[in-house]
């Protein structure tokens, strides 16, 4: 139990290391199979989060999985930060997005001035940000992204979730998504990407739009953008309106979101909570 | 009727026509799951063993029919098991069916019964080496992978590179630690 907390406490690197420990010891695979542990950084913000001990995790129903797989996106109950990440463990891997990171981001509205190159309050601050998916930079950006509002943080900022299915697009427009080019830079590597590929992942067509680290290969490329801007203004997408205890889960590889309009000044209190998820299948 | 159908290997990342939903989640029961039946191109392919093998956690998905009869003929078809074997190499545990089940098919069971499932398939396919129906060692399954020619070996890695990550069993890491074939899967 000792050897589980600690691990825990050193949240992703403590699990690699975890997890190597184990494949020195096979005999203790099967506990660490077991064992339902939790990926909590102990980070100063996320530090509190208690250590679980339980043999039942939180878990997805039945009829929430259903939801998911069928519209993209699912709105649920998640009391606490634990519960994010026990909800997050039952979709797949949780990782943290900088090397050496918290599992859990904490998105804190930030003035162009202070934010960090690269993301999208260095080039939009307060303002709305567009609809895009997370971790368009990542050759395979992870497949789940959960957003929970934070403990005692206030949000009158929908975000807005647009499912790509929901998107009025022809076949020729879709074979364009799919065939056009981009240059996709932010990672070690630039590489080239449709803004949606069918052969990125075997078995999955993933969506990748964020036109902060995409440029167009091409002239012609810059079509596929044009068409998915102009179906995303037709488009009727979803406002979810934050709530203590609120939790969203999107289908990163076809369901873009936005950080919607609303009075935001460096005041408000718009913390969320947010834990990445990898998944194959 | 909500159907869900258990997977480890190929299932995974390449359906093909199983009415699937789109998502494999990874919180499916523990099993005894090894490379442990020699497919007829020479891939060591992932089974179900008896129960000495270690357990690791299998992902699972919901099925788009809601007839049982229909998602077990779509699971043969995919499995390509003939018609006369479908009865054993599909597996299958539905609520409120009668029976006493063991092993592999009660872990199942508890798992169907604690998510609230109507019914759960599952390929039943057993373990296989060299004609035989054996479970192979690990240094069995290491020697046969070595030793295929160039383009089974090839095929051999990618099957046990593309394995999710969570079925991470005795012979995967021998396999690893041998040959180098590390996984490439997200999951």
């Amino acid at each position: 139990m000792r050897e589980r907390v600690r691990f825990a406490l050193e949240g992703a690197q403590g699990l690699e290391r975890c997890s190597q420990q184990f494949r020195t010891f096979p005999a203790k695979m099967q506990e660490f199979n077991e064992v339902n542990l939790l990926l909590v950084h102990a980070s100063p913000e996320s530090s509190g989060v208690p250590i679980s001990d339980r043999d039942e995790r939180l878990r997805l129903s039945i009829h929430e999985r259903e939801r998911l797989s069928r519209q993209g996106w699912l709105e649920l109950y998640a009391p606490s930060s634990r519960d994010l990440i026990e909800l997050a463990q039952s979709l797949g891997r949780p990782h943290a997005t900088r090397a050496g990171g918290s599992i859990i981001d904490r998105l804190v509205p930030t003035e162009r001035q202070q934010a960090r190159p690269g993301t999208m309050s260095y080039h939009l601050g307060f303002e709305e940000f567009p609809f895009h998916t997370d971790g368009a930079y990542l050759r395979i950006p992870p497949r789940f992204i959960l957003l929970r509002l934070a403990d005692g943080a206030d949000s009158l900022r929908p975000t807005l979730v647009c499912p790509f299915s929901s998107l009025s697009l022809s076949n020729g427009e879709s074979e364009t998504l799919t065939r056009d080019v981009w240059v996709v830079r932010g990672s070690r590597r630039p590489f080239l990407s449709p803004i949606l590929s069918d052969s990125t992942v075997h078995g999955h067509t993933l969506l990748r739009f964020d036109l902060f680290c995409m440029k167009p290969a091409s002239r012609r490329s810059e079509q596929s953008a044009q068409i998915l801007e102009s179906a995303l203004k037709k488009a009727n997408p979803v406002e979810v309106i934050w709530t203590p205890n609120q939790a969203l889960v999107l289908d990163n590889w076809r369901t873009l979101h936005a950080r919607g309009e609303g009075p935001l000044d460096r005041n408000e209190g718009r913390i969320l909570e947010r834990v990445s998820v990898r998944s194959g299948g | 009727m909500t159907i869900a159908c258990l997977g480890w290997g190929s299932l995974i990342w390449d359906p093909r026509d199983l009415p699937t939903r789109g998502i494999w989640f990874p919180d499916g029961p523990l099993l005894p799951i090894e490379f442990a039946r020699e497919s007829d191109d020479g891939r060591m392919t992932l089974v179900l063993v008896p129960e000495t093998a270690p357990l690791v956690r299998s992902l699972w998905t919901l099925l788009s029919v809601g007839d049982l009869g229909l998602a077990r003929e779509a699971l043969r078809r995919r499995e390509c098991v003939l018609s006369k074997n479908a009865e054993v190499q599909i597996g299958q545990w539905e609520r409120g069916q009668a029976g006493e089940r063991v092993g592999a098919a009660r872990r199942i069971e508890r798992w169907g019964v604690s998510l609230d499932l109507d019914a759960v398939i599952w390929t039943n396919l057993s373990p296989k080496f060299h004609e035989q129906d054996s479970v192979p060692s690990s240094e069995e399954v290491v020697g046969h992978l070595n030793a295929l020619a160039y383009e089974k070996r090839k095929n051999a890695e990618r099957y046990i590179r593309m394995a999710p990550r969570q079925i991470d069993t005795n012979y995967r890491r021998a396999i690893e630690r041998e040959l180098g074939w590390t996984p490439l899967s997200e999951m």
